[in-house]
């Protein structure tokens, strides 16, 4: 070899060596030293944690009618540092509906990615999509919907932008109602378009629990309609009905108003998201006088025959209490004492009975203690007892007839159910059944224990029918055997009760011979009288009139006759 | 006649393969590499094509399901009890009057919930 040749080789492998070398230095920094930093750098390019959340489980009425389903909905966002801005505002402001000036200076204004519109309709969701806009985002959601609007709002609840339940069915059952959000790593290309097939997409997260209620939606809008009528009649600033069926405690209808729109609830006050008829408590007054007397035939203290001397005022723990009419009713039986209503009649029952016992049988009636039906925000009332700090002896006497105590709407109509019900208390319920991937689960009729012998419940019964038709009661229903007591409470304040201002209430159940619905009315502050006896009493005859046709049941004339 | 065979087996060692035959065995394994390699593609497009189907499939699926939610959800809306009541007040209907009852024994009255399994198993099988 030549040196020239030799000489040329040493230039080149020196020129290859100053070539190669810094090649070879930087593959190692950047393939070595620097591996971890370069590999997370890729992956965050790529690589990106996606959701995906099943629809909320769906809420029927007891004939598979909605009351509440998912509809898809949604959200526009854009990433201003990526957008042809004059591009993107010239299509996309016809599409949402917005003002081209506005979009442009949002769009102008943000340094991260904006949401430009949400709630928006499929149709118009996917318009977004088929623009085909660079860094402009159509990404559909599911929305709560309500398509009975105001009807049932308040026993439903609503769901918030988060797919939170609050109140009502969807507040307790929220857990179970949820669908499943899985997670994942999903990976796109340099676009920032997703993979077309990404293996690791979740096959198929699990829907939420179907829920179908005892509720019907038909009872529940006659319902509604009764006590929409009723307030505009009476003058009464609310009120709450609740039907049940008193023999396994399912809730056929509940209505409370004002009510509200779960589709809006955004824009309604907070104070009627409350279920007044599970959350609002009140002295039930004349209506408790059943237990009373459920408790004195219980303890065989008095029979339906059984006399007293009825004066006007009877003195209690050194409080006087007097009937309602302030008149000596004389000697009076018992069917008598609840036809009048004779607060005397209902105290001297309690004094004779003793502390013990009497509260002994209102403890048992569910009185001071929720219910346990299936609905959220339940409350317990309050009901002093014997040992307490602040009960009084007097307080034997006021409770007799429904004073000095708060209840809940629900707690009265489980517990007056329970003599309907011949003696057994049942939980009042609303879900009938779950559905869960196909798998139904029956909700079963509980008992909360039996509070009186059926005999005596046959017995009260009997003589609450002869006092709703003995005194002409506007409860009574033409055709049917009706049982039920009026009640008419002052309202409680600081201090002492809201003069003149009263709760008139009814509780009724029909047909005698065979209960298949009871029914209470509460009508707060009315206007038009303050005896429940002449505002709620006719509503409820109203009301039962035309659900024992839409369920079917004979007239007692009609089944006499077959 | 050992001879020749002997004579032929140490002059193929001296000179190796022929060239024929080299060649012959190197455009074998180029065919097969070249083979490998047409079939990987092949895949590898076939990968991505189906890939895309299924990406596509997927996406008519969930279209289909909120479309379907969408309607299930229209269907209530016009069955709704509001929207019921202004169409049969339109249509000039009244509540009914006074009921007479005509007891037929055969009819059971009104029971619990209607829902029963065939139909949870419809309204899962729609999802």
């Amino acid at each position: 070899m030549s040196d020239r040749v030799r000489y040329r080789l040493i230039v080149m492998a020196a020129v290859l060596t100053v070539v190669v070398v810094p090649v070879l230095v930087q593959l190692v920094r950047l393939q070595v030293v620097q591996h971890t930093y370069y590999l997370d750098l890729a992956k965050a390019l790529t690589e990106h944690t996606e959701s995906v959340t099943a629809p909320r489980g769906r809420i029927w009425d007891r004939r598979g009618h909605l009351l509440a389903d998912n509809v898809s909905r949604y959200q526009v966002s854009a990433d201003p540092g990526n957008v042809n801005l004059d591009n993107v505002v010239k299509k996309l402001a016809p599409t949402l509906n917005l003002s081209p000036g506005d979009l442009r200076a949002t769009l102008a204004g943000a340094q991260s990615q904006v949401v430009l519109s949400t709630s928006l309709s499929l149709a118009a969701g996917r318009a977004v999509q088929d623009l085909n806009l660079w860094a402009v985002y159509s990404t559909p959601y599911w929305q709560r919907a309500y398509p009975e609007h105001q009807l049932l709002s308040q026993v439903l609840g609503f769901v918030n932008a988060k797919g939170e339940g609050y109140y009502g069915v969807e507040g307790i059952y929220d857990s179970a109602l949820r669908g499943q959000r899985k997670e994942w790593e999903a990976t796109q290309d340099a676009w920032f378009q997703p993979s077309p097939f990404d293996p690791a997409y979740p096959a198929n997260p699990r829907s939420g629990t179907d829920l179908v209620l005892t509720i019907d939606r038909t009872f529940q809008a006659l319902t509604e309609a009764e006590l929409q009528r009723a307030l505009a009649g009476t003058g009464a600033k609310s009120g709450t009905i609740i039907v049940m069926d008193p023999r396994t405690g399912a809730i056929l209808a509940m209505a409370s108003l004002p009510s509200f729109d779960p589709n809006n609830y955004l824009t309604t006050s907070k104070e009627r998201f409350v279920n007044p008829a599970v959350s609002g408590t009140y002295e039930p007054g004349s209506v408790f006088k059943v237990l009373t007397m459920a408790a004195a035939l219980q303890e065989g203290l008095v029979t339906p025959d059984t006399k007293y001397n009825d004066t006007a005022c009877l003195e209690v723990g050194g409080l006087s209490v007097c009937n309602w009419d302030r008149k000596a009713h004389g000697t009076t039986n018992m069917v008598d004492l609840l036809a009048r209503s004779l607060n005397v009649g209902a105290a001297t029952l309690s004094t004779r009975m003793g502390g013990q016992t009497f509260y002994k049988y209102v403890q048992a009636f569910g009185i001071g203690q929720t219910t346990g039906i299936d609905l959220q925000f339940e409350e317990s009332g309050n009901l002093r007892m014997p040992g307490d700090l602040d009960w009084h002896a007097s307080d034997l006497g006021t409770h007799a007839f429904g004073q000095g105590l708060s209840v809940t709407p629900i707690q009265m109509i489980a517990a007056v159910a329970a003599v309907a019900n011949e003696g057994m208390l049942m939980r009042p319920y609303v879900v009938a059944q779950k559905i869960d991937s196909g798998q139904v689960l029956t909700a079963k009729p509980t008992p909360n224990g039996r509070v009186i012998s059926s005999q005596v419940a046959h017995t009260l019964s009997g003589m609450l029918e002869q006092a709703v038709e003995r005194e002409s009661s506007p409860a009574r229903v033409p055709g049917y055997r009706i049982a039920g007591k009026t009640g008419t409470a002052q309202i409680p304040i600081a201090g002492g009760y809201d003069d003149p201002w009263t709760i008139g209430s009814f509780v009724g159940w029909g047909p005698v011979s065979d209960p298949r619905l009871i029914i209470l009315v509460k009508l707060d502050r009315p206007t038009s009288s303050m005896w429940g006896a002449e505002t709620a009493a006719p509503v409820f005859s109203r009301l039962a009139s035309r659900l024992f046709v839409l369920m079917g049941i004979p007239t007692d004339k009609a089944m006499a006759s077959k | 006649m050992d001879e020749p065979r002997q004579s032929e087996s140490h002059g193929s060692k001296r000179s190796g393969w022929p060239a024929g035959s080299i060649a012959l065995r190197l455009t074998l394994v180029v065919a097969l590499l070249g083979l490998l390699a047409g079939l990987f593609l092949l895949q590898a497009s076939e990968i991505a094509v189906t890939a895309r189907r299924v990406e596509a499939l997927r996406q008519k699926r969930d279209d289909l399901r909120r479309e379907n939610a969408d309607l299930l959800d229209q269907i209530a809306v016009e069955g709704s009890i509001p929207r019921l009541q202004d169409r049969a007040a339109k249509l000039g209907l009244v509540p009914a009057g006074q009921v007479e009852y005509l007891p037929v024994t055969a009819i059971p009255p009104d029971s619990a919930p209607t829902l029963r399994g065939q139909w949870a198993k419809n309204s899962e099988a729609e999802r």
